[in-house]
């Protein structure tokens, strides 16, 4: 039955009705005043609202009823009321009696308020009888604030480098000013969990900065932390406390591993203006936490918007390696453990025993910090030769320079690595670890320059490490494994003096020889042996049982058929092209070539499609 | 003689049966020579580097036809005086290798070696026998062809007679069957320019120049740093300094000075005439 009004609304002054609500927390039995940014605001409580009309009959009391929720705001920044079970699923709900949770629009930020809208219903409850029919009204609003914490994500460009420093990275609260005017700032820690490779890079030890072992000539001496921290807070950052793990040895107390951080006073905003990185290969996350109402709260990523920690560097596919390194190779999303490697393309077979990980987080050559590309094969070389010679009429400061190696008239040309000059490089003595392996002559060392190894490791790399001899086994020079570590290691002896020999020999009767381009030769045939060993020991090739036997005559790798295997670096005899005198006539069966050669052989197959980096 | 493509390759098919210049990889591994043999080679060694090619050849041939091709490898006795620490076996390739590449000393560069077939093969080519070029590593066949040029007459070339050969005013000392002299006497005797380097504390040569002095050039000898270099990559004995005296190859002199002929008679050097000697 409907009731009409006792008389006009203007006609009276009486009470609005009153009502509130609240937000309590049923978890922790207490009101809610902070809310984090895109939570459901739960669960609303309105407080018992009440409604007093003046009436013939006196005071009299009305029920009052919930008609609508306002967040007093317009538009699209307007949340939403409806009805949450839980705090987390949020229900849209047409009675207005029914809300008890509110959602405000995603992007909000700040003091928020919240109230019911009130309207009564004009029967007095003790009389019965018709009331004034008030206006709806907006109850007494509640007041909170929705915060959020925010920071920033590592920069997308950035990849971690060995000693070197990284980017900066802000930790920050929004509103500065919560609902009851007082400020949000908090204290905000920054707490990084880094990787521990060993080393700095494959190939180079990690020297603590902060564990000073003595001072020796002016230069500090540093000692070897392989397991440090790869990322690391410097030890000051302004306005924070650095905090490190403290270490004592020998040469007194030191504190190293700088992975703490948290602001002096409390904040709204902190910022670590750098991170140190100490490892080419370093990876890591950094959390940004600070203390809210409700407990501990982690900081939301800005470029995700996601409670997670930021990886560092960049890894949208969690790889540990910098997505941009990835899209710039071209390999985005790459395995760490991949090895495809196809460039040169020798035998086809792909990869060259460095994992994607590894090829990132490069090496050591010569000092220099170098990353490798994916997709070009490498391949390492080490001189032993490179002392100086103490011969006056050696036109060369070294027993082996290192033109004898890396020069385009040897090994690094077509067809192999080396090839344009990319793939092919020559390390200094301690850049690689040394490896005893069982040979028929006993143990021999090797060097592996991927030795200080840790995630994505495929196998142990070698280098082909050059050696120069005065014994005359071998008569020229030999090689005592390949390139791969299966069953020996490429060690190298080369007889320098016999390659004098042989150019004095030569240009005695008349050729031109250049020493150092037969010092190439000679080196360039050894390495050709280190790649070529799946030739040069198969047994079948050996026997002469398949077609490539018949090209090699199963004479170990060397190429013999026809003119043109003649000029390649694997000519068996010294200078290519020579071929004794087999027939005892007095006479050379053939001379050699008045030029060296510069390549391996490109016919079909040939060296240059044989040879392989992988076993 | 010319070869078809297919003589070529069946004769090479057969030829790297047998043996091969530039090493297969692995390399053949020889017989280790024993004591008697070791002494035999080392004397044949020092005998080739000296251009005594036929008593080369002689010592290389007797210890073949009683061993075989065997390999002798020592320690000159350079190394030892030199070396403080101590020497691997010289058959021990790991060690040797493995010092050299660890930087403890660069051994591969220090231990002297042989093989039967290479001794013959040099000495050989020496004489002027082209035809052994790259059978070092096989003897019958090396053997054959000397013969076969013996039969064609080839004649290595004759020694000046020895009745007209002069003693030098030298005296000398022979160490692993290398004939050593005081570098500024043979200088002298030899009439080569010769200057020294000394160290301003201890008064000791350090380092010595051979010929005309060039600013610059690198010495002869620089004492302080044999073992560093590896000392004999040049010279098959290396000079040193001691009691103030550089000791320097005799061999090495003598051909800086232009002689090709020379023994060593009844303790005393003779040079053959018109060789250069002053």
């Amino acid at each position: 039955m409907a009731i009409a009004p006792l008389k006009a609304k203007a006609q009276t002054n009486d009470p609005p009705p009153s009502g509130s609500c609240y937000v309590f927390s049923p978890s922790s039995s207490s009101v809610v005043e902070y809310s984090r940014r895109g939570m459901i605001v739960w669960e609303i409580t309105p407080t018992s609202a009440t409604d007093y009309d003046f009436t013939p009959w006196g005071l009299e009391e009305n029920f009052v009823v919930i008609v609508g929720w306002t967040d007093f705001m317009e538009g699209e920044d307007r949340g939403e009321f409806g009805y949450s079970p839980d705090g987390y699923s949020f229900y849209p709900v047409n009675n207005p009696e029914w809300v008890n949770a509110y959602r405000p629009k995603p992007g909000f930020v700040g003091v928020l308020r919240i109230a019911p809208i009130l309207d009564d219903i004009p029967i007095g409850i003790y009389s019965g009888m018709p009331t004034y029919d008030d206006d709806p009204v907006i109850g007494e609003p509640w007041k909170m604030t929705i915060w959020e914490f925010w920071i920033t994500p590592c920069p997308y460009n950035w990849r971690p480098m060995p000693n070197a420093t990284g980017p900066s990275f802000t930790a920050w609260i929004e509103p500065e000013v919560d609902h009851l005017g007082q400020s949000m700032g908090r204290f905000i820690a920054f707490e990084l969990f880094p990787s521990t490779e060993p080393g700095e890079c494959l190939n180079s030890h990690f020297l603590c900065p902060y564990d000073v072992d003595g001072v020796f000539d002016g230069i500090e001496l540093h000692g070897i932390h392989d397991n440090d921290a790869d990322l690391q807070f410097p030890p000051y950052l302004e306005g924070m406390y650095v905090y490190g793990q403290w270490e004592e040895d020998e040469e007194g107390p030191y504190v190293h591993n700088f992975t703490f951080a948290v602001t002096q006073q409390p904040t709204t905003i902190a910022t670590v203006g750098t991170i140190f990185c100490f490892d080419g290969g370093a990876y890591g996350v950094l959390l940004a936490y600070t203390n809210m109402p409700e407990g501990i709260v982690f900081a939301r990523r800005t470029d995700t918007g996601l409670i997670e920690p930021v990886e560092i560097p960049y890894d949208k596919n969690g790889n540990f390696i910098a997505d941009v390194w990835e899209w710039n190779m071209g390999i985005y999303p790459a395995d760490a453990l991949g090895d495809f490697d196809n460039y040169p393309v020798g035998d086809g077979t792909p990869g060259d025993g460095l994992s994607v990980y590894e090829e990132y987080r490069g090496l050591m050559v010569r000092y220099l910090w170098t990353v490798f590309n994916p997709w070009i094969k490498d391949m390492f070389v080490m001189n032993f030769g490179a002392v100086p010679s103490n011969d006056p009429n050696w036109p060369f400061d070294f027993v082996i320079p290192n033109e004898a190696i890396t020069s385009d008239m040897g090994f690094p040309g077509m067809g192999v690595p080396g090839e344009n000059g990319r793939g092919f490089w020559l390390l200094n003595a301690n850049e690689g670890a040394t490896h005893w392996m069982r040979h028929t002559e006993g143990w021999i060392p090797g060097k592996i320059v991927n030795f200080l190894c840790g995630y994505a490791h495929l196998r142990d790399v070698y280098a082909a490490v050059i050696v120069p001899s005065q014994d005359n086994q071998p008569e020229l020079a030999w090689t005592f494994g390949p390139i791969w570590n299966v069953s020996s290691v490429p060690v190298i002896e080369i007889r320098v003096p016999a390659v004098r020999e042989g150019v004095n020999y030569w240009n005695g009767v008349g050729y031109q020889y250049d020493l150092l381009h037969a010092l190439a030769c000679v080196i360039a045939h050894e390495l050709g042996h280190t790649i070529l060993w799946h030739i040069d020991h198969n047994q079948q090739v050996q026997d002469g049982e398949d077609e490539i036997s018949i090209l090699t005559n199963g004479d170990g790798g060397h190429h013999v058929y026809g003119q043109h295997r003649m000029r390649c670096f694997m000519w068996p005899y010294f200078p290519p092209g020579v071929v004794p005198d087999l027939d005892n006539d007095g006479a050379w069966d053939s001379l050699p070539f008045p030029n060296l050669p510069k390549d391996f052989c490109d016919s079909e197959p040939g060296c240059q499609s044989l040879w392989r980096l992988n076993p | 003689m010319k070869l078809t493509q297919r003589t070529l390759a069946i004769l090479l098919f057969v030829a790297f049966l047998d043996f091969a210049k530039a090493s297969p990889p692995g390399g053949r591994i020889y017989p280790r020579a024993n004591e008697e043999a070791t002494e035999k080679l080392k004397e044949g060694y020092a005998a080739y580097h000296q251009g005594w090619y036929e008593l080369a050849i002689e010592l290389a041939v007797e210890v073949y036809q009683k061993y075989g091709d065997v390999h002798a490898r020592w320690w000159p006795s350079w190394v030892k005086r030199f070396y403080r620490g101590n020497l691997p076996d010289p058959y021990d390739y790991g060690a040797i290798v493995g010092a050299t590449i660890e930087g403890r000393a660069p051994m591969t560069m220090m231990v002297a070696g042989v093989t039967v077939g290479g001794l013959l093969e040099y000495s050989y080519l020496g004489l002027g026998y082209h035809g052994v070029y790259g059978k070092g590593t096989h003897v019958p066949s090396l053997l054959k062809s000397v013969e076969a040029a013996k039969k064609r007459g080839y004649r290595p070339p004759q020694l000046p007679l020895k009745s007209t050969w002069r003693p030098l005013p030298l005296k000398f000392r022979e160490e692993d069957f290398f004939i050593l002299v005081p570098i500024e006497e043979a200088c002298k005797v030899l009439g080569l320019p010769c200057r020294l380097q000394f160290d301003q504390k201890t008064r000791k040569p350090f380092g010595a120049y051979v010929g005309e002095y060039v600013e610059k050039k690198r010495p002869l000898l620089v004492i302080q740093e044999i073992l560093r270099r590896g000392g004999a990559n040049m010279m098959a004995y290396p000079a040193y300094e001691e009691g103030g005296i550089v000791w320097v190859p005799f061999y090495w002199l003598a051909k800086q000075a232009g002689i090709r002929w020379w023994e060593v008679r009844d303790g005393k050097i003779y040079v053959a005439p018109k060789q250069g000697t002053k």
